[in-house]
Order: structure tokens, then sequence, then C-alpha cells
């Protein structure tokens, strides 16, 4: 395809990679490039704490469930007709994390208003190196420029979003060197995730049982006790943190007395978790639903269970 | 308070989904229907109850044998129950850390505190996530900061590098699994261990996993 084209990519050629992109069919380097390139423009004019207005439907985890992710949509509704927001961990763990990933970013670009994708701890150059998305990039085209495309726009991903100025959506969770919103809109995000500070925490932190800050098993980001949970949703007039980042049978978790919620939307994470994904709709009267969903039938696909290697011991 | 106002609503694929049926073929099939071979239905191990001559009340037929063809076709089917029994036991405590879902209604409450730390204590090792990426960086086999930061030479250097990828698919089964032969990794560069231990420099200790601190 010529530069030519590529620039003058109407919406009729995106709605053409879109509906490819629909039956798990990976883009070209090229025209990966192209979206990308789009999709930076349109990003880079994100807050990072991107207002949100209802109705919107709240996603957690993806990992590369690509199947899983067109059940999401059946379930909850296409986009544009239903506005999306995700709130990362597109890539890694699954089979197709290209399609999956590409298919957000295509949406994205096509309809900016109606759909949201924050950054999670795997939209990382480091993580990804680790976790699937390098070595699937490499496989399915044979190097690394893909990759490279994908990481350095993950860097543009907004960090947090808020949804009516009353649900603060973001990957991971909160941190010790943020006490309202205003800092984090306040710093400079377009970069690879920091191994510590505010930026990491966002993307790294659970809550906990335990009151306070918590050193966390993961090695990056922090614990952290209903006490803090409080505080911050009192200082930023908050009703609600819906985060992911963890798996949770039931799809979604309450924590804190209501004031966290988990929300997870990969089921049977990494093909063998047995649990239930789900998703949160907020209405426009902000009335909330959670909707669970299994696994979507599969036809033609291997015995994935067994070529999985055992995360779990 | 937020939380009244939430509810929860159960898809799963195919329910709720309409079916529409076609009214006219079924119609000529159910008037064309051949006629169908009678079956005998084969004996089970039934207990028929029967009238008790004491209080007229209903019991099982106490002998088990009478309802069987032979003593001994009961016999395979006790040692078959019994297998399907035991196996099924041993499954459900291989998962029972991630069978939240099916508990049952009468499961004591300190079953599923057990089951929950242990659900919990597996998902804490398999987030173990930046642990493993510091190990690796550790151990000087990674596409380095330097490349990151003159981003336009790193696609073709991570493209390039085959021995790099092979590298970290290596370390990643060593950390699921197994140890590696050092000898059989490539060190990308040499450099990559110096700036890899400042990287790990800034990290917080991470030795004190289960205990927490007050930062």
């Amino acid at each position: 395809m010529s530069v030519d084209q590529m620039s003058s990519n109407s919406h009729g050629n995106l709605d053409e990679q879109i509906s490819q992109l629909m039956q798990c069919k990976p883009l070209s380097e090229q025209e990966v490039r192209g979206l990308c390139e789009k999709a930076k423009e349109i990003l880079m004019e994100e807050s990072n704490v991107q207002p949100v207005k209802s109705p919107v439907t709240i996603c957690g985890d993806i990992h590369g469930q690509f199947h899983d992710l067109a059940e999401l949509f059946r379930i909850g509704g296409k986009c544009p007709d239903t506005n999306y927001l995700f709130m990362g961990d597109y890539v890694d763990r699954g089979y197709y994390s290209v399609e999956t990933v590409t298919l957000l970013v295509a949406l994205k670009v096509r309809y900016p208003q109606r759909i949201t994708i924050l950054r999670g701890n795997h939209e990382s150059r480091q993580i990804t190196q680790v976790y699937g998305f390098y070595d699937e990039c490499l496989r399915k085209y044979g190097n690394a420029t893909v990759w490279k495309i994908f990481t350095d726009l993950f860097d543009y991903f907004p960090l947090t979003a808020l949804v009516e100025s009353e649900i603060f959506c973001l990957h991971g969770g909160l941190s010790p060197s943020i006490e309202t919103l205003d800092n984090i809109r306040n710093f400079d995000r377009v970069q690879e995730v920091p191994h510590e500070g505010p930026m990491c925490d966002l993307l790294w932190s659970d809550p906990d049982d335990r009151c306070g800050w918590g050193i966390s098993p993961r090695g990056a980001g922090y614990t952290f006790g209903q006490d803090i949970s409080e505080q911050f949703n009192h200082t930023n007039n908050l009703k609600l943190i819906a985060r992911a980042h963890q798996l949770v049978m039931e799809g979604f978790n309450w924590g804190h007395e209501q004031k966290v919620v988990t929300i997870f939307s990969a089921p049977n994470y990494c093909y063998r978790c047995g649990n239930m994904a789900s998703i949160l709709e907020v209405d426009d009267c902000q009335g909330h639903t959670f909707i669970q969903f299994e696994p979507a039938p599969r036809r033609g696909e291997p015995d994935v269970t067994r070529r999985t290697p055992d995360y779990f011991l | 308070m937020i939380s009244t106002s939430f509810s929860l609503r159960l898809c799963r694929p195919f329910l709720g989904r309409r079916v529409k049926w076609n009214e006219a073929n079924l119609g000529e099939i159910e008037a064309n229907k051949p006629v169908r071979q009678k079956i005998t239905e084969p004996k089970t191990p039934y207990h028929p109850m029967i009238d008790d001559d004491d209080d007229g009340s209903l019991s099982p037929i106490k002998d088990f044998d009478e309802c069987m063809d032979n003593a001994e076709h009961a016999e395979a089917i006790r040692t078959a129950l019994n297998d399907v029994a035991s196996s099924s036991g041993k499954q459900h405590k291989r998962s029972e850390g991630w069978s939240s879902s099916e508990d049952e209604g009468d499961a004591m409450e300190q079953d599923d505190e057990d089951k929950n730390r242990s659900f919990r204590e597996h998902r804490r090792k398999h987030y173990d996530e930046y642990l493993k990426v510091k190990e690796l960086q550790r151990k000087g086999s990674w596409l380095d900061d330097e490349a990151e930061e003159d981003g336009n030479d790193k696609a073709e250097e991570a493209g390039a590098s085959p021995s790099l990828t092979g590298g970290v698919r290596k370390l990643h089964i060593e950390a699921d699994n197994e140890t590696v032969d050092p000898s059989r990794r490539k060190g990308q560069k040499t450099g990559g261990n110096s700036s890899s231990s400042s990287l790990a420099g800034g990290m917080r200790d991470i030795e004190i996993e289960d205990g927490k601190e007050n930062p």
C-alpha cells in the first residue's frame, strides 16, 4: 500500500480492517503502522484522568483471549452501539494478543468518543517480552517491528478515567505519592512504565485486607487498605474505585466495603482457571449492572489447556 | 449508598438467544413418523419399593442382588462407582483453590476460608510478574535500556537478534519450571549487566515478600 493511500485511509477502509479483525485475522505490518499513527494523535490529546460519560460499560483484563473479547461484544453490545471503557491488559498470556490489541486500537481510531482504552501493567516493553506479546509478534510477523509500534503506542494510553466524576477507573490501584486526581493529571505519562513511583503504582497496586500501605508481592506497586481507599474517595468526591489487574473467580469482586471493585473480563483465564468474567454496565441514570459471562464456545481450536504452560502449580 | 443500585445479570452462551422452530417441517415429520421398535429397558441397580407387612409403609427390597441379573454384575458396578468417586474426590482436591464458585451450600465456613486462602496464595504466585522481570534484568538477558532510549534502532536490533528471544524464552522456562544451563544462554550485551543492576538498585527491597511495612 502506498503512502498516499495510507494517509487517505477513509472510514470505509478502517471499517474493512475492523471487520477483518473481528474474524481474528491480523492486519499487515503497514496497516498496523498507519493505524497506530492515527491512534497516537487521538490518545495524546487525552488526559491522564480521562473524563468519560455514562452510559458506559467498564471492562477488565482481556489478555489476548480474542474469542472471549468477541463474546464480550456480543453480550455487552457492539461498539459503537455501546460505549466501552477498557482498563488495560489487552496483551500477553493468551494466544491472540496481536488481534486483540489491534482491534481495540482500530475501534479507538474509528470511534474515539465511544471507547476509552487505559494502560495496564502489561502494556509495557518489559512485561511483554516475558509474557508472550513480543514472541507472538515475532511469530506472526517474522520480526519485532509490530511489537515496537504497539509498545511505542502504549506510552500514550491514558492511565485512568473518571466516569461522571464518580467512578475512578484504573488498571491497578492507588499510590502513596498520589492524594488527589490533580496529582495524576500533572505528570508526564508518555514513557515506558517506570520501575517505581506514582505512574508505576497506578498500574501495579492491589487492594488488601490489611490497613495502610504494604509492599506488593508482585515486585512493583503497593498494597493498600480500606482506610486508604476511604480517604482517597472522600478527598476526591468519588463513589467507587473500579479496577482490574487481579483474577477473581466470579469476574467481579467487591472490596473495602464497596469502596473498590475488581472487574476481570478474561473468562477461564489462561484457558485453565475456570473463572467467570464480568463487565460493569453504568447506565445514563447511574444504575449499575454486572454482567457475568463464560468462555465463548470455540470451534476448531486445539485443546489449549494442555499446551498452556503451568502458570499455577 | 452506592451498593443498593448494583444488580447482577448472568449471560450464558445460547441461553436467551431466540430459537425459531420450523413448524411446517415439524408437523410433517410428526405426521409421517415411522413405526418405532420397542426397546425393553436394561436392568439398573434400582431398589423397587415394596409394602412392608408390619406397618404398611414402603421400604426397599432388602436383597440388592435380587434386582440384578447376577452378583458379579453388581460387584462390577460397585467397583466402577468407587473408582469414579475416588477419582472425582482427587479432582476436587486438586482444584480446590480455584473452585470458589462451586461451593456447596452446606460447605463449612472454615473450608471456605481455607479455599480462599489457597486461591489467594496461588494467585499471588502467578502474579509475581515484576519479580521475574527483575530476575531477568539481573541476569542481563534483556533488551537493555540503551536500546530503548534510541528508539529507532531498537526494532531492527530486536528483530535482528534471534538469540535474544532465545534467551528470554529460556529464562521464562527456567522461571516456570527448572534451571537452565547458563552456558547455553548467550549474554546479549556485557553492558547489560551493569545497566540492569542499576535498574534493580532503584527498586524496593523485595525480600520481605509476605511481610507488611509502612513505607
